[in-house]
């Protein structure tokens, strides 16, 4: 990763010099740059996320048809995807782009606040100008902080864990079409919605205090992306809502309505979705249709 | 089967994956530090992890040409999480004080076998320089800020001066009355040895993590601006300058008033100490390599009736030693392959051999011979600590301190007074 590391931390040091020697600033505008930089990727991935949210009832539809069969269920798969242009690698790629720039960005952070002989060395072979040595050591105290070491207080691990959590929950969509507590893939969204946080809080425990801020600060940057794309909906925050998008129960008259099935050949396809329909409404004096909310 | 996409399961396994790397890639660099290492003339002391040792350079007796040295004495810490690195400090009534990464500073008794639990609290962070011994008192730079003054015997605090805005990595020296230490702040501080006041202090405008070299009222110490400054302490004022190509860590050595000193982009200089021209500068452009520690310098015997040579002796990152003619800068000779690591801690001679430590427990003390740069000798750390907790009766003397509240070293008659300055060479 050097080839990331060195030039990230060279330019932290012109940063630092340039913000006044103010480590904790240089950290959160440095991590707000890059965030700058990798937002053609965020929107790629988010874009793509949305496209395969709005495909996942075609696709339950799918595999209530083809259980059983793997391959048929699986070409099924790709002509869906290629009938709405929609590419499922799309939302992994950016991420995985933007993985060794992230790595690079924690290690030049980790690297430029070194507190030991063997670490103050390493700088030394990273500073790619040589007129920013004059800078170094870096002024590490902030507050209570040590920056180059872990926070006594453990404020900022608490942070970390609450913004982490506050991303995953406004921007990680769970499956549509099911508000069905007992379903696996929600229950599997759920679980991950409090685990990661509380994984990555755990790991920050032992991580030097200006990596936790750039941690919290990279998050609270990624909610700002999002809300600023609309798609935020801070509803989803309430106990009992799903991740964006929210599922909106609307009213809707007595009359079932279905969508026009185009006329086939009668092989009882018809008779069985409108089964399957009629199963899923709920009894009741109002007969509700579940909906997406924008 | 769940609906969940593949491409989501993709998603939290690439997350998952991105905090194994950001815990695991990421982590700060592996190890602390080189051990720390000096000596008092006879025998060798290294600070490594929980524990000090020392070592006797001379080979066992009927075995000249042995390759292995042992430990003669170890003090440890009971708490094998405390690590000390800095070089440690030996008084002549044999007590060896080393400053841990606890910000402690501890002392080991080396004669009466007495377990000391003196450790006074010397500041916030770690103690990273080697201790002054001057008399009663202890000097000792912190690694947050500033320098402290203890009664070496109680551990009490005289003073502390913390005016500084980073940590003191250097060895304090003492002149006269004046307490001198070179900060990473970039300064060099004078003060009054006896209630810590500040006299004078001069910005070098590079933080300066090595001891500065004291010689006929002048101070040369090197600094991370990629300089080496020359300081008069009666005009207290930058006096010389001479810009390197790299950071100069080591306290620089000098002889026939030349300074010689190296940096960490692994050039060797050769300078006129009073108008700082360059005699000579050396590299190895086969084998770069930082040159961090203090370099040695002795005398090559002469063969076939010539005169000796003065030599200076550099240990580089490269895993090699280099010798150079100290008039002319020319390649004596380059080591064997230190060895399996890095080069970087002091280097110390006694008798024919160029002694240093390295990071690698397997060759924790090395030694090799001044003449022709082959090794002589060295000391493995794990055999060694093996042989000593295995063995019924043990062959060291092993002092072990749990940490306690300050008490008083023991105050049983020394065998010799102890001088003013420092009776060990602390270097780091």
């Amino acid at each position: 990763m050097d080839f990331l590391t060195n030039p990230f931390t060279t330019a932290l040091l012109f940063l630092y010099q340039f913000l006044g020697q103010n480590i904790v600033l240089t950290i959160v505008v440095f991590t707000v740059l890059i965030r700058l930089a990798t937002y053609p990727l965020t929107y790629q991935q988010i874009k793509s996320s949305k496209a395969m949210q709005e495909l996942q009832p075609k696709l339950k539809k799918l595999q209530e048809k083809h259980k059983g069969d793997r391959e048929k269920m699986a070409q099924a798969q790709m002509e869906l995807y290629r009938e709405h242009g929609v590419n499922p690698l799309a939302g992994c790629l950016p991420l995985l782009i933007q993985l060794p720039i992230l790595l690079g960005l924690y290690g030049a952070i980790s690297r430029s606040l070194a507190a030991t002989p063997l670490q103050l060395l390493d700088l030394h072979h990273r500073i790619l100008i040589p007129g920013l040595s004059h800078l170094v050591p870096l002024q590490n105290q902030f507050l209570w902080l040590n920056l180059a070491a872990p926070d006594p207080y453990l404020v900022l691990p608490i942070l970390v864990v609450a913004t982490t959590w506050l991303q995953q929950k406004l921007m990680t969509p769970t499956p549509t079409g099911s508000a069905d507590p007992k379903d696996p893939s929600a229950a599997m969204a759920r679980n991950m919605t409090v685990m990661m946080p509380l994984m990555i809080g755990i790991f920050s425990l032992q991580f030097a205090s200006g990596l936790s801020i750039y941690w919290v600060v990279s998050n609270l940057a990624g909610i700002l992306q999002y809300a600023m794309l609309g798609k935020i909906d801070f509803r989803t925050l309430l106990p009992g809502r799903s991740g964006a998008p929210t599922l909106v129960v609307e009213e809707v008259d007595d009359t079932p309505k279905t969508k026009a099935l185009p006329e086939r050949s009668d092989n009882g396809t018809q008779q069985k979705l409108r089964a399957q329909q009629a199963k899923k409404r709920k009894p009741g004096p109002s007969k509700t249709k579940a909906s997406k909310a924008k | 089967m769940s609906v969940l996409p593949r491409p989501r399961q993709w998603l939290y396994g690439a997350a998952l994956l991105l905090i194994l790397l950001l815990t695991s890639c990421g982590a700060p660099l592996p190890g602390e530090s080189w051990p720390g290492i000096s000596t008092d003339g006879q025998f060798v002391y290294v600070a490594y992890h929980n524990r000090v040792m020392r070592v006797n350079p001379a080979p066992p007796p009927g075995d000249e040409r042995s390759p292995v040295r042992r430990f003669d004495w170890i003090g440890q810490l009971a708490d094998d999480k405390i690590h000390m690195y800095a070089p440690p400090a030996v008084s002549a009534d044999g007590i060896v004080y080393v400053g841990a990464y606890d910000h402690k500073v501890y002392a080991f008794s080396l004669t009466n076998g007495l377990l000391t639990t003196f450790n006074s609290d010397a500041g916030n962070d770690k103690v990273i320089g080697g201790a002054l011994i001057a008399g009663d008192t202890l000097y000792v730079g912190n690694g947050d800020k500033g320098v402290r003054a203890l009664d070496r015997r109680t551990g009490a605090r005289r003073w502390n001066f913390t005016d500084t805005r980073y940590g003191v990595w250097s060895t304090p020296i003492l002149v006269g009355d004046t307490l001198y230490f070179a900060s990473l702040d970039h300064f060099i501080y004078a003060l009054d040895a006896v209630n810590g006041t500040l006299k004078w202090k001069v910005d070098l405008n590079g933080a300066i993590a090595g001891t500065p070299l004291y010689e006929k009222g002048i101070l040369y110490a090197g600094t991370f601006g990629n300089e080496m400054v020359a300081v008069s302490l009666e005009r207290h004022e930058i006096v010389n300058r001479y810009a390197t190509q790299g950071w100069v860590w080591g306290t620089p050595v000098m002889l026939n008033d030349t300074l010689y000193f190296g940096d960490l982009n692994g050039w060797v200089y050769a300078l006129d100490a009073s108008t700082f021209k360059l005699k000579w500068q050396k590299n190895d452009p086969e084998r770069p390599g930082a040159i961090r520690g203090k370099l040695a310098l002795t005398k090559l015997r002469a063969k076939d009736g010539g005169s000796d040579k003065d030599i200076v002796i550099a240990g580089s990152e490269s895993k090699y030693l280099h010798a150079y003619d100290a008039q002319t800068g020319d390649l004596v000779w380059t080591s064997a392959i230190s060895a399996n690591e890095q080069v970087l801690s002091d280097l110390i001679v006694i008798g024919d051999d160029v002694i240093f430590t390295t990071l690698s427990e397997s060759q924790l003390v090395a030694a090799f011979n001044t003449q022709n740069g082959q090794k002589s000798w060295e000391v493995n750390y794990t055999s060694e600590m093996t042989r000593v907790q295995t063995a019924t009766n043990p062959p060291v003397t092993l002092t072990t301190i749990t940490p306690a509240p300050t008490a008083a070293v023991s105050t049983a008659a020394p065998t010799a007074a102890v001088s003013p300055a420092s009776t060990a060479t602390s270097q780091q």
